[in-house]
């Protein structure tokens, strides 16, 4: 028989390297024709860091996400990238595409001054233009600037970095330390349909509400939940490299016919995601991480509503159907014997 | 989208935007060069011999033979690494030596013209073993006599002196006496595979000036750099590391698995060298999400509000630190969940077992705690007689308050992602709990 089940959990997840101290450069390089090549060299593994590290460049010089192309390629061009972990890019990257930003306006306020025969104090940046603020009419783009400049063999390249500030040694006696300013939060809500015959445990309805501060994109955001809640039905539900641990690892599984992911088939008939935007003070733009803690909540949540379902408690990922059979096989006989 | 969502994108031009995927085009259109697709005139294959034992003595090894074998360029061994240690805690052989320590340690590597030619050298390498006693089981290991895993002992050391990484607040005896319920709870977590879609590759050859240069999937380039310019002894100005574009990482490509091979064998034979694991390799020996116990022990009030926690934690690191002790760290930073306890111990253990090394994994050594603890809050729900949302809002953090290793929490929002998927899931909440908020 089929029986429905209501779970939940909730996360609070830290942002960037255990015990910070961990940092990010960025380069941003003003071309002739006043486009810029950013340049940091974390890594694109799916989750959308490019098109993310390109919105914050551009909010802080307040021109569009189309000026720019950047370069992570390699470590002989690109800045310095710590590692690609820890739910670290989008906070530390954008924190540091911020402070390359302002190091580009200086410059750039620096050499219009000359171009433009100004006081350096009287002029101003808005939105890809530097002028006098006193004489709007005096004024460059940024195509005259990157012109002006390279042709006059000036080089003009605006660097930053940012460095989340090393937490204290661990006191040995308490632990305590700080770990991370920037925390994250959610919650998640599943509903099950647990087959009690079968011991199938099927994901029907699944929502996510995240605070990870100002989302810098939602559209990748999204994804990076929907691809977390996946994860996290794996986690809950199929994964495990040794079943047999700890008595036995030697069957190991090594392809996908036995080692069991989630397909397309697994994902919810139903999800939903909300953000909540908790401005965080330390973050980029209130930014907090996200990567990590959007697969957090799915198998303890998925664990709740089994119980819901079934009164049955998985106290052994992943609750495979033959883990599910076994503990209610249990509880019918340990009810039987009471009866 | 709620109101919040909208004063953002008032104030921002860029930010707040969905803006497409910056090379989703290139992705789905295979224009996008992943590493697995480089390919380079006169590019040598590389296979390594692994060790088919938990653990085990090399008595001898005699490569010759292997060397003389049709299509072979270089047959290495430990011998031929210039320093052969490397990872983030560098502990980890790159190849073995005298004693393995897991299933599928890199032994020998060959670099040959083709597969076959590779394959054909790696069974002509005579080598001897004589199996040793492993340790599978992590409460095994940590008991005395156990079958030791590394000369310094099963068990890290934290601070150098204690088996265990204590967090420590208010008076966790006086906590369970305050309270009217005490719950118990044990909690296993498996190995996992990352299985990202594009399998460990690496392709490392000699540029015109010499330098080494690695196309690889590693998460971080530098961090690949740092760590593996130690392994060939060579300034950062001679080894390049490229790529930045991976088919999937999840935490695996934080770990070595081929481009210090590969590297080596270019250095040897002044060949491209392409070195790619199979989809069976991958699974079978690159690094996992290893498993964790918890042992959780609360106390509760009839209120709903948990008055003491100790939570036992035992990490099964695999052969070498790799990404274990840090998981562990970070795990034991965050165990006692996202709830205000204020008695609480946790004693973390980290023990070495002849296994895979534990990599980092998304959710990296919180996740799986995470599991533990939540199901175990609905467990003092069920004990109190409240709904696993009560706990939750009775419980949760404000901002100003302290975390259990002593962090102020500026930005907080439980409370808040409680309510909103409340009602996102058609879920009515008494008064009281909407009413609430993080800022006290």
């Amino acid at each position: 028989m089929i029986k429905k089940g209501r779970g939940m959990a909730t996360v609070y997840y830290p942002t960037g390297f255990n015990g910070g101290g961990d940092p990010d450069l960025v380069s941003l390089r003003i071309k002739t024709d006043g486009t810029i090549d950013m340049t940091n060299a974390s890594c694109e593994m799916g989750q959308g860091f490019k098109g993310v590290a390109i919105q914050m460049a551009a909010e802080a010089l307040g021109i569009p996400e189309t000026f720019f192309t950047i370069d992570n390629s390699n470590t002989d061009t690109a800045a310095f990238s710590m590692d690609t972990a820890g739910s670290r890019s989008t906070y530390i990257v954008g924190l540091a595409a911020i402070s390359a930003a302002e190091d580009l306006i200086k410059k750039i306020k620096v050499f219009a001054a000359g171009s433009l025969g100004v006081d350096i104090s009287e002029l101003k940046y808005e939105a890809g233009k530097i002028f006098k603020a006193s004489d709007p009419g005096s004024s460059m783009t940024l195509a005259q600037i990157g012109a002006a400049s390279t042709y006059g063999g000036t080089f003009i390249i605006g660097v930053g970095g940012f460095l989340p500030p090393p937490g204290p040694p661990r006191d040995p006696e308490t632990g305590a330390t700080i770990p991370s300013r920037s925390m994250a939060w959610g919650s998640t809500v599943v509903d099950v349909e647990v087959d009690d015959e079968t011991g199938v445990v099927e994901v029907v309805n699944l929502y996510d509400c995240y605070d990870i501060g100002t989302v810098i994109n939602p559209l990748m955001a999204e994804g990076q939940v929907d691809g977390g809640d996946i994860q996290g039905i794996g986690m809950g539900l199929f994964e495990n490299l040794s079943p047999y641990f700890p008595q036995n690892i030697d069957i190991y599984a090594s392809n996908y016919t036995d080692y069991i992911i989630p397909t397309f088939m697994d994902i919810p008939k139903h999800s939903e995601i909300e953000f909540i935007q908790k401005h965080d003070p330390f973050g980029p733009f209130g930014a907090k991480g996200c990567g990590e803690m959007v697969t957090n909540t799915q198998a303890p949540a998925i664990i709740n509503a089994i119980y819901d379902a079934v009164g049955v408690l998985v106290e052994s990922l992943p609750a495979t159907p033959e883990n599910v059979l076994r503990l209610i096989d249990k509880k019918n006989k340990a009810e039987k014997k009471v009866a | 989208m709620d109101l919040c969502r909208k004063e953002v994108s008032k104030m921002f031009n860029s930010v707040g935007k969905r803006v497409p995927r910056y090379d989703g085009i290139g992705h789905v259109t295979g224009r996008t060069q992943y590493v697995s697709d480089v390919r380079m005139p006169d590019m040598l294959t590389c296979k390594t011999l692994r060790c088919p034992y938990h653990k085990a003595r090399i008595k001898s090894i005699d490569v010759s033979e292997a060397r003389k074998s049709s299509g072979v360029y270089a047959v290495i061994t430990k011998d031929n690494v210039p320093h052969n240690l490397f990872a983030m805690v560098p502990d980890h052989h790159v190849l073995a030596e005298e004693i393995t320590r897991y299933k599928g340690q890199n032994i020998a590597a060959v670099a040959a013209v083709s597969r076959e030619a590779a394959l054909d050298a790696l069974a002509k390498i005579k080598i001897e073993y004589e199996e040793l006693k492993p340790v599978i089981d992590p409460e095994e290991a940590i008991a005395d006599g156990a079958p030791q895993v590394r000369p310094e002992g099963n068990n890290h050391l934290f601070d150098g002196t204690s088996l265990v990484r204590k967090i420590r607040r208010g008076n966790v005896e006086e906590g369970f006496k305050e309270a009217d319920f005490i719950v118990e709870g044990r909690y296993t977590t498996p190995s996992q595979e990352h299985a990202p879609m594009e399998t460990c590759c690496s392709v490392a050859y000699l540029d015109a000036s010499g330098k080494l240069v690695i196309h690889s999937k590693a998460q971080g380039l530098y961090f690949a750099q740092g760590d593996l310019a130690n392994v060939f002894q060579l300034p950062l100005n001679k080894l390049k590391f490229v790529g930045g574009t991976i088919g999937g990482g999840f935490g695996g490509m934080n770990s070595i698995h081929t481009d210090h091979i590969a590297g080596l064998l270019a250095l040897a034979t002044g060949k491209p060298v392409r070195f790619a694991l199979t989809r069976e390799e991958e699974t079978l020996f690159s690094t996992i999400r290893s498993p964790w116990i918890f042992k959780i022990k609360d106390g509760i009030r009839k209120d709903g509000v948990i008055t003491a926690r100790h939570v036992e934690v035992l990490h099964d690191c695999g052969a070498y630190t790799e990404l274990g002790l840090y998981a562990v760290e970070k795990n034991a930073n965050l165990i006692a969940g996202a709830n205000l306890i204020k008695n609480l111990a946790v004693d973390s253990r980290m023990v070495y077992t002849n296994k895979m090394p534990s990599g980092s994994m998304r959710g990296f050594g919180v996740n799986v705690g995470q599991y533990a603890e939540q199901v175990q809050l609905d467990r003092l729900a069920r004990a109190v007689g409240i709904s696993p949302m009560e706990i939750r809002f009775i419980n949760a953090f404000h901002v100003g308050d302290k975390n259990h290793t002593g962090n102020e929490l500026a930005s907080v929002s439980t409370i808040e992602t409680l309510q909103k998927v409340a009602a996102m899931s058609g879920q009515k909440l008494p008064e009281k709990y909407l009413a609430m908020s993080s800022d006290k």
